[in-house]
């Protein structure tokens, strides 16, 4: 059976096959809900924003005119949902740019990670969930979810220079905490 | 310098480097073990990353969030329905009325000299009352109360329709 586009099934949506908008959460429901677990920390959170992100997302279908990629305004949709919920419960976060020329102090939780992980590939996938939020977001964009820096830029609404900075940063980052914790003698 | 190393390899890792620094890091690799080290870890830290795990979102999400698309369609649905029925209603009684009332008025004898307040009243309105009973009474209210019926009729014809297709639809589910 031919699997149909992202596209086409927007088309069969619109023209009033509601059914077929089952398709599109199906294909994109488990990595949506990884990506606001990771900026909500919490999965009852990321579950209501997955709920809330599919049905903006089914509200605006009719404004999806195709200049990007589904998946790039999907996950803009959940982006901005999930930031909203964020903000709303008043956590700590990193808003703007801000967040790419600040420290980050880790200390604690890679305490945490570093003495529950078995080996040096756990503590690495563990610690990205530490990191902070837009740092691990856009390693999940990159790594999880395939987007290039370009949609990733328009995801985040950051410009394309400052996402590379980003993405370079988190990279920079964990490889340092690997180093810190002599895991590069494994590695070598 | 480390920042410089890093850069060096994250260019790299995105395939952006020139074939000069392409040199430089195979030459790099071969006498500075501290760049070794770093470019090994980076590289390692790269082609694992691809490995996080996606956290699976719960089974009845699919269902959850397609049965509140659907409830608001069956809101919007309801809405439309009731809203063309109580307008169709509305509209048919005001003409009844209307043309009932003008009807009646129109055939009253009114009395010429009275200290009734009510008749002194009727004796005064009745040319306006004689007037709009000979429009009701007209080929063109006529006319023009026909067309209304027909679009009242056609209203209710489409009343039922979308309804019956809702019911359609609720049924494809």
């Amino acid at each position: 059976m031919k699997k149909l586009t992202d596209i086409e099934i927007i088309e069969s949506v619109i023209k009033g096959n509601v059914n077929d908008f089952t398709l599109l959460i199906d294909r994109y429901k488990h990595k949506a809900f990884s990506l606001l677990v990771n900026i909500l920390k919490n999965k009852m959170d990321a579950e209501e924003a997955l709920q809330d992100s599919f049905i903006k997302a089914y509200n605006s279908l009719n404004t999806f005119r195709g200049d990007s990629q589904f998946s790039t305004w999907f996950y803009k949709i959940v982006f901005n949902t999930g930031m909203t919920i964020v903000s709303a419960q008043k956590r700590k976060i990193e808003l703007g740019m801000n967040s790419v020329d600040e420290m980050f102090d880790l200390k604690d939780e890679d305490n945490e990670v570093y003495s529950v992980s078995e080996n040096k590939k756990m503590y690495l996938l563990k610690i990205v969930d530490k990191l902070p939020i837009k740092n691990s977001l856009v390693v999940i964009l990159f790594y999880i979810d395939n987007l290039s820096l370009k949609e990733i830029s328009e995801v985040m609404d950051l410009s394309l220079v400052n996402t590379k900075v980003l993405l370079h940063r988190s990279r920079n980052l964990l490889k340092d905490l690997l180093i810190q914790h002599n895991y590069q003698e494994e590695i070598l | 310098m480390k920042a410089k190393y890093d850069d060096l390899i994250n260019r790299f890792i995105d395939n952006e480097v020139t074939t000069n620094e392409l040199n430089e890091i195979d030459n790099l690799l071969l006498e500075n073990e501290e760049f070794k080290v770093n470019f090994k870890t980076h590289k390692y830290v790269h082609e694992n990353l691809y490995d996080l795990p996606i956290y699976s979102a719960p089974e009845t999400v699919t269902e959850n969030i397609m049965s509140k698309i659907l409830s608001k369609i069956t809101v919007k649905y309801k809405k439309s329905y009731f809203f063309r029925v109580i307008v169709t209603s509305i509209l048919l009684m005001i003409i009844t009325s209307l043309f009932l009332f003008f009807s009646y008025l129109g055939k009253l004898d009114f009395v010429q000299q009275t200290s009734n307040p009510v008749e002194v009243v009727s004796n005064y309105t009745k040319p306006f009352f004689i007037y709009m009973y000979k429009i009701f009474a007209s080929e063109v209210f006529r006319t023009v109360s026909g067309i209304a019926g027909f679009v009242i009729l056609l209203s209710f014809y489409f009343t039922f329709n979308s309804f019956k297709n809702f019911k359609d639809k609720l049924k494809q589910f």
